[in-house]
């Protein structure tokens, strides 16, 4: 089975860097992008398995970047990793079709466990979206 | 007025004096419904006695203020509170004067006379009369003696004299200012110069004056449209039957606009402090975020090796990381717990669940001191109903304050029971063998930003915010906190919470119960996800919750109730019940599954929905039962059907197997 494509839209070097080197060690294939274009770009180029995006990008608007990922074809489960506060954005970022948010910092397993299931998931969308409704 | 036979036949005095033509000058003190009596009657008096032969000078004072001119004049005022003329010395001042009008209506006149000297020495006119080589001059003032008068003239308050039923006898030139006044505002009702909705007021404060002082806020009507806010000190006189107030009218709106000018910067400062607040936790959380991640990559040895001293140490790093992470959080509560946004999802919940675990994830921090933590919980610990993640949080706070404040090789006890006092509510104690709290700290330590002063070995201080964020929590959870200790003898921690009970919940429902021909409906929907294995299992938490917030907004107000999450074994379900016959329940149900659906669709959450109902086999309410037992009886019937139902993971694996 080829490895899953994560892409990773984050601006802090540090913790693109840390997070990487996180993901690459669960065996996922990780891709870089410093802010809101080149984000959109690789998304469309790589056609990742799954998206971890930062808010805060540098001269964006968060939201405008994840409403573009959500609607473009065949998105990806998205998970927003964010320093913004909880209470305020997790039900926002949510009704704007990510599937988690998650508040800096996070606990490793929490995250990974979280994207092993959002992965899992996607593989059988087949099923999914046809769950009946009895 | 009586006038005599006796008065008339004699020779009246001002003949006998020889003299043909008087000058008289009247000083009035502004034209008040007073002294306009007092000079229409002098006029009478003239006319009768002196006919043609008589001229009448009228000075009103308050209009040419020239009092030097009347060097003979003794002001007797009333305006301010003011020495009564003595009676006998108008007499006998009166009785030297000859040629003087009042003497002459003395001799000549009694009756009328004496009408005047009691309007005189009421305070209805004030008068005093003095011979002059020229002429004799009577003065009747309303007015004051000259510096006070002056005073009042100039000031800045307004300064008013009012009948009791609020007319204007008097007002200084600054309170016309103040109401910018076209016209005189002598004779009109002050009532007319204060805005509408406190005229009522205004009137009370009159009614009830019946002597001394008192003093109120008022608005005060300016111009056509202008308000101006007013302290009104009022002062009522009462002189013979009738009662004067006495009115100081000060502006404050000045004050009022440095008040509101006060609170408003107050507010700016706690919206920047707060704005602040939130800017450096979100700030700090980057670079937390990036030590975190590195710190952790050594720590599994993603980057080689450690040895056992290096383990040691980035165990210790990791510690202080999680340390300065709820301090980050707390930072934040401390903002919303000001402003009220402390969030709280109330839910059926198992304390014991909450407690053991804070206690084992604390074991490690309290074996470093060599403290022995346990938990003595008793069975059949009932549930509460509470926020499980805000439970742990208020435990976890007490439990790490003890182990800090207990020295090593101490003991820390977490215990639970039902409150002996209130059967409704879960007491939950954590008890110390720590240095204990003076009794000033016992009064002051839920307050925030309080420190208790730390012996050196406790280290740290923290912010000073932990226990008063439980505080806080606690009471909007609906429960109270509080601490037993004594230096030297331990902390004894309490705190309550609500223990979920179904007939609470339902209570509500009865009245609607017993008043229609509804019957009650259990609906039941469960959620199964079957992603993956293609084995149905309990769905994530984060998806139940969610799915509670559909049902609930499937469901009316005062018809329905979603049955609280009960924490253990059905957490892939949630229950309604519902008061309905059998059309309404249909109603719900095709509702529920279209929501449900909706939802589904929307999120692609992979999950599964089965809504089923059940109508109650209601107990019978016949007078005999008291609506307590009925609501018993009820609640027992809900119970039973709830625990019959099996759990999602059975009813799935036996339909595997059929």
């Amino acid at each position: 089975m080829p490895k899953k494509k994560i892409l990773l839209i984050e601006d802090d070097l540090d913790v693109r860097q840390g997070l990487g080197i996180r993901l690459k060690a669960n065996d996922y294939d990780v891709y870089f992008a410093g802010d809101a274009a080149s984000g959109l770009a690789e998304a469309g180029a790589r056609r990742p398995d799954l998206i971890i995006l930062d808010l805060g990008l540098p001269g964006e608007d968060g939201y405008l970047v994840l409403g573009e990922l959500v609607a473009s074809p065949q998105a990806p489960p998205i998970v927003v990793f964010s320093a913004r506060d909880r209470q305020a954005h997790e039900q926002r970022v949510r009704d704007a079709g990510a599937k988690v948010f998650f508040q800096k910092p996070v606990d490793n397993e929490e995250l990974l466990g979280t994207i092993r299931q959002l992965l899992t998931l996607a593989d059988q969308p087949h099923k999914a979206s046809e769950a009946e409704v009895r | 007025m009586n006038t005599s036979a006796d008065a008339d036949n004699e020779e009246p005095l001002l003949t006998t004096a020889g003299k043909d033509f008087w000058e008289l000058r009247i000083y009035i003190a502004g034209q008040t419904p007073k002294s306009l009596a007092a000079l229409s009657n002098l006029k009478r008096i003239c006319e009768r006695h002196l006919q043609e032969r008589y001229r009448l000078e009228v000075i009103d004072l308050m209009q040419t203020p020239q009092l030097a001119a009347a060097d003979q004049v003794v002001a007797v005022p009333t305006v301010l509170r003011a020495l009564p003329l003595p009676r006998k010395k108008i007499a006998g001042d009166l009785s030297n004067t000859e040629q003087v009008l009042l003497g002459l209506e003395l001799a000549g006149a009694h009756a009328e006379a004496e009408d005047v000297l009691r309007a005189i020495s009421t305070g209805e006119v004030d008068a005093f009369v003095r011979p002059n080589q020229s002429a004799g001059q009577i003065v009747a003032l309303q007015g004051t003696e000259e510096p006070y008068r002056l005073l009042l003239e100039s000031m800045n308050e307004g300064a008013l004299t009012l009948a009791n039923d609020g007319t204007i006898l008097y007002s200084n030139p600054r309170f016309a200012g103040m109401v910018g006044a076209r016209s005189d505002v002598v004779g009109c009702p002050f009532q007319r110069y204060i805005v509408p909705e406190e005229r009522a007021r205004f009137a009370a404060v009159l009614a009830e004056g019946t002597g001394g002082s008192s003093r109120g806020e008022f608005t005060l009507l300016s111009g056509e449209t202008a308000k101006i806010p007013v302290q009104l000190s009022f002062h009522v006189e009462n002189c013979g039957g009738t009662a004067a107030v006495s009115l100081l009218v000060s502006d404050i709106s000045e004050l009022k606009r440095a008040e509101q000018a006060l609170e408003e910067s107050r507010r700016e400062q706690m919206r920047i402090k707060d704005e602040f607040l939130s800017h450096v936790s979100h700030e700090l959380r980057s670079p937390l975020t990036a030590i975190y991640q590195f710190v952790s990559i050594l720590d599994d040895e993603l980057a080689g090796p450690l040895n056992a001293e290096q383990r040691e140490y980035l165990q210790i790093t990791t510690r202080n990381i999680r340390q300065l992470h709820a301090m980050i959080d707390d930072l934040l509560e401390i903002t919303r717990a000001e402003t009220g946004k402390l969030t709280v999802e109330l839910q059926w919940t198992s304390a014991r669940g909450a407690i053991n675990e804070v206690v084992n994830s604390s074991l490690p921090s309290a074996g470093e001191k060599e403290i022995l933590l346990k938990a003595e919980l008793p069975p059949n610990l009932p549930l509460v109903y509470a926020d499980p993640a805000r439970l742990r949080q208020i435990v976890s706070n007490l439990v790490q304050n003890a182990i800090k404040f207990t020295p090593a090789r101490g003991w820390i006890t977490v215990r639970a029971k039902v409150q002996e006092t209130d059967e409704h509510y879960l007491l939950v104690e954590v008890e110390d063998s720590g240095c204990g709290l003076q009794p000033e700290v016992v009064e002051k330590i839920f307050e925030r930003l309080y420190q208790v002063p730390t012996p050196a070995e406790a280290g740290r201080k923290g912010l000073g915010i932990g226990l008063y964020i439980c505080q806080e929590l606690v009471k909007r959870q609906g429960g109270k906190i509080w601490v037993n200790s004594e230096p030297g003898r331990g902390s004894r921690f309490f705190f309550t919470l609500p223990i979920a009970s179904l007939s609470s919940l339902i209570a509500p429902l009865i009245g609607k119960l017993e008043t229609s021909l509804y019957s009650a409906a259990l609906f039941t929907v469960g959620a199964s996800s079957d992603a993956g294995s293609g084995k149905s299992k309990t769905p994530p938490d984060r998806l139940c919750q969610e799915m509670r917030h559909v049902v609930q907004r499937c469901t009316l107000p005062d018809l329905d109730v979603v049955l609280p999450k009960t924490g253990s074994g059905q957490s892939g379900r949630c229950f309604v019940l519902a008061v309905a016959h059998e059309e309404g329940a249909k109603v719900l149900a095709k509702r529920l599954r279209e929501q449900l659906q909706q939802w589904e669709q929307s999120q692609r959450t992979g999950l599964a929905f089965s809504v089923t109902y059940t109508f109650l086999d209601l107990p019978p309410r016949t007078p005999e039962t008291g609506g307590k037992e009925w609501l018993r009886a009820i609640t027992r019937t809900v119970e039973a059907l709830i625990n019959s139902e099996p759990d999602v993971e059975t009813a799935a694996q036996e339909g595997c197997h059929a």
